[in-house]
């Protein structure tokens, strides 16, 4: 940001203020748009912003305030913003607590597009994409590339000067079926920390298959009463709620369901669930070394064999509750089991390929969704089935957990590739 | 005109942007956006009055000869122009072998307009420190209420638009507000924790922070009843919706379906039922930045076109989309002003407005009585949309049993309702004379894209899958 310098220096010198802290964020974002295969819009876009804090002890309380600020702004700006900040943050009377230490860090987090050529890898992607949807009647009818590279930089009063630049690659492509009257198309969106050509072509021709044998599904004759296999979206998608609540935030405004102690597994027939937060995964696009207060990232193991053993979050919250400040995690790691895929298929099941969107909420202890693509084992054939939907409750399903060994990287997700669930009702 | 000067002051600059460019270009456009923001919340143990934290100030230049669009956003627009046009002519490019590969469109529409809109506001009267004591007072007063209140939150969002449009041809200004004002409790009775919430919005803030006050009884009292609601049977029920899930349906089942990128891409069935039935013929549903006064009420969208009022469904037969600048240029037709961005950084595609079902002429306690068995469900949670293949899902915060004509003291929650969009549509027997239209929504295209919407309607009688 190119008034970093400005901004760090007029917070400095800011009168009545007894502290700052600063998050900037540098853009560059390369995209291309197509439909049907031909080039729409081609987007470049350069940003940069930063999120300020100044801080002032007043009446054995500390008032805080935040502001933004846009990289044109000049210092006689920052200044005006300053003073009005300080004087909303004499009307805040939050406890006290200390900024993350200081020192000057600069690092990147690991990835193969390091370096790259926007372009060339966004048309790179473009290929790999449209030359893997090779399936009878199919097509990619949307493609949409993102080459991300961001360099977030936190400062602030205690001396932190902190620096980490993330390379990303977003692609949402939308493989369609067309046969005779009837044309279906699934929806899909991949994040990756690295671009592996023929990983993206094994996923894209996967789904290819998948939005065939959707062209395929009808709704099941009769209920279906069998275990429910997720997909890694979905398994991310729920262990996101569950983590969620073991955030320090959540403890100290007493709105957690969980605490440290409380079984998510109250009695497992299955599998033992242990759940790491981490900072960093290898290829997860959520990967960090600092978060935005500058806590470097430090894993934290918060659920053992289903049972919560740790809380996890920022440096503010975690001095408010006495804890170690782990910084605001963003990467889940479920630890794999034991039972490989194709025996954990083996029987009878429901493999939920695509959902409307699986929903969890954890105080109605509810776990469900429409299942717009999925299929059917029934012991000898793999059905494609559709217009169904699933319900059941969270803590009962918990504990009918069976993860595979294999494992995957999904988003901030990495761990079983499947998990099969029980308990669901299908309907 | 009431643009402030980070807008004004770059006026001049775009102009001249325009004109280098359009030295390459048939067509050029320059979108300066600046929003800013007020952020006052409180909870029981932390607050904080905040601005500009989720601002979006910078501008988006747009391009077309013929072949693909081309754009390229950027923080700000002044100093060495001629450098500045240099930049955009060699960063937004594409790689030399997807030449081939670009679409042939259409010369863009630059009709002549000069014109500034403003709405007016009251922002100016009230004091941070206002503002903080009416969210205050409110969230006391909540946890004053039981002590099975374990939070309280209370918010005031507010939102202050800027935007200029300049091409060859068009110079836009429009100023607008918005505000939202959101209260959460988290309530706890024995081992079950539950969180509900109520709000208000207005362009005025002086409405809204005169309205929140009374509907924190009303909040705890719903927290109470969550409490002891248990999960709804899956079944196929009769059902009355409220405006807001009225409005979901509105907008999960054909709001999206009608966004005419989709058209263009392929990926809406709808396409294929225009001037045919798809709802009941009892059913009108409309979409526009014009069509009602609420949070997407913008006088020009961010392609420049003014806004409209555009009726989709009319007596239950399909008959127009929304489109943005591209998608009308793709499939020849005219842009209804839908062509809207998440924030400067982001490419526009058409995009809902304020989407809502007209209000017809039954009574609500008619419609209640005519249900033997069944769930009236309020409060829009989320939704899913499919365009392509009309699968819908809509979850709800909560429902009501209704037995026998009557509503009871039952409440199920969640509720998620789905089912197959014209089934759904079709299975609409009663419509209320009633109509709300709730502006706190935040609309994302797939999973991502998101931009500020409201819908709603009147209380919709249906038959439909709940689970």
């Amino acid at each position: 940001m190119k008034n970093l310098d400005i901004i760090k220096s007029v917070l400095s010198n800011q009168k009545g203020t007894d502290g700052y802290s600063v998050h900037a964020t540098d853009t560059v974002s390369y995209e291309l748009f197509f439909v049907h295969g031909n080039l729409e819009t081609v987007r470049k876009s350069e940003h940069s912003s930063a999120q300020a804090s100044v801080y002032v002890k007043h009446d054995g309380k500390l008032g805080s305030s935040n502001f933004g600020i846009d990289s044109s702004a000049s210092a006689r700006d920052i200044e005006e913003k300053a003073a009005q900040a300080a004087s909303k943050a004499l009307m805040i009377f939050d406890e006290p607590y200390e900024l993350v230490g200081g020192g000057k860090f600069v690092g990147e987090i690991e990835s193969n597009l390091c370096g790259k050529d926007e372009k060339q890898i966004a048309a790179d992607v473009a290929k790999a994409v449209i030359y893997a949807c090779n399936e009878k009647d199919c097509d990619i009818n949307a493609l949409e590339i993102f080459v991300v590279t961001k360099t977030s930089t936190v400062l602030n009063s205690l001396g932190a000067d902190k620096s980490q630049t993330k390379h990303t690659v977003s692609i949402e492509a939308i493989p369609t079926c067309n046969t005779g009257k009837e044309s279906v198309e699934l929806f899909e969106t991949y994040e990756y920390g690295n671009f592996n050509k023929e990983a993206v072509m094994r996923e894209i021709a996967a789904r290819v298959q998948d939005v065939s044998a959707r062209a395929k599904a009808k709704k099941p004759e009769r209920t279906l009463d069998c275990p429910v296999i997720l997909n890694p979206y979905d398994i991310r998608e729920m262990f996101e709620e569950i983590v969620a609540d073991a955030d320090y935030s959540r403890v100290y405004l007493h709105s957690n369901l969980m605490s440290v102690g409380d079984k998510w597994q109250t009695n497992p027939v299955g599998d033992k669930l242990t759940v790491t937060m981490r900072g960093a995964i290898d290829g997860s696009p959520a990967s960090a070394l600092f978060d935005r207060d500058g806590t470097t990232l430090k894993d934290v193991v918060i659920i053992k064999d289903g049972v919560l053993t740790a809380n996890f979050g920022s440096n503010r919250f975690a001095q408010y509750l006495g804890k170690d400040a782990t910084g605001a995690l963003g990467c889940i790691n479920v630890e794999a089991g034991n039972t490989p895929c194709g025996q954990l298929m083996k029987e009878p099941h429901l493999e939920c390929v695509y959902l409307s969107g699986l929903q969890v909420d954890l105080y109605n202890d509810y776990i469900g969704g429409e299942i717009r693509l999925a299929y059917y084992f029934d012991g000898e054939k793999r059905i494609p089935v559709t217009g169904i939907a699933m319900s059941g409750k969270l803590s009962e399903v918990l504990n009918t957990l069976t993860l595979s060994k294999e494992t995957v990287v999904s988003g901030a997700y990495k761990g079983p590739e499947k998990i099969k669930l029980g308990k669901l009702t299908i309907f | 005109m009431a643009i402030r000067n980070f807008l004004s002051s770059r006026e001049e600059s775009c102009k001249r942007l325009v004109e280098l460019l359009g030295r390459r270009f048939e067509y050029v456009s320059v979108l300066g956006c600046d929003v800013t923001t007020k952020n006052v919340v409180v909870n029981r143990r932390t607050s904080r009055v905040d601005a500009d934290t989720d601002s979006d100030r910078g501008f988006v230049v747009k391009m077309s000869g013929g072949r693909a669009f081309y754009e390229y956003s950027t923080d700000d627009i002044s100093g060495d122009i001629v450098a500045l046009a240099d930049r955009i002519l060699s960063e937004a490019t594409a790689a030399d072998s997807l030449d081939d590969s670009m679409i042939h469109s259409r010369p863009v529409a630059d009709d002549p307009l000069v014109k500034s809109f403003e709405r007016e506001n009251d922002f100016d009267k009230f004091s941070d420190s206002q503002m903080l004591d009416c969210c205050n007072k409110i969230k006391d007063d909540i946890i004053s209420k039981s002590e099975n209140v374990v939070n309280a939150a209370v918010m005031l969002r507010l939102l202050d638009v800027n935007k200029i449009f300049v091409s060859k041809n068009r110079l836009l200004e429009q100023a607008y507000t918005w505000v939202n004002g959101i209260m959460v409790v988290n309530y706890r009775e024995g081992e079950k924790m539950v969180s509900a919430r109520e709000g208000d919005c207005s362009h005025l803030l002086g409405e809204v922070m005169n309205a929140l006050p009374d509907k924190a009884e009303k909040l705890v009292a719903k927290a109470r009843k969550l409490a002891d609601a248990k999960p709804v049977a899956p079944g196929i029920y009769d059902v009355i919706t409220d405006p807001s899930v009225t409005g979901l349906l509105a907008h999960e089942a054909f709001g999206h379906g009608v966004e005419m990128d989709m058209f263009v891409k392929d990926r809406a069935l709808a396409a294929s039922y225009m001037g045919k039935y798809v709802a009941s013929p009892i059913c009108n549903m409309r979409d526009g930045a014009a069509s009602t006064l609420s949070v997407a009420s913008y006088f020009f969208d961010d392609d420049g076109v003014l806004a409209h009022d555009t009726q989709i469904i009319k007596d239950g037969i399909l008959v127009s989309g929304i489109s943005d600048l591209v998608s009308a240029g793709e499939l020849g037709t005219e842009p209804t002003g839908n062509g809207r961005r998440q924030d400067h950084t982001r490419k526009a595609y058409s995009r809902m407005t304020n989407t809502f079902f007209e209000s017809g002429k039954d009574k609500l306690e008619d419609m209640i009585a005519s249900i033997k068995h069944g769930y009236m469900i309020f409060e829009t949670n989320n939704g899913m949309e499919d365009p392509k293949n009309w699968a819908i899902q809509c979850v709800a915060e909560y429902g009501i049993e209704i037995i026998d004509g009557k509503l009871t003291d039952n409440y199920v929650s969640p509720v998620v309702m789905s089912g197959y969009v014209p089934d759904v549509l079709k299975s609409i027997s009663m419509i209320s004379d009633a109509f709300k239209v709730e502006g706190a929504g935040m609309c994302g295209k797939g999973h991502k894209e998101w931009v500020r919407v409201s819908d709603g309607g009147p209380a919709l009688k249906l038959r439909v899958k709940l689970g």
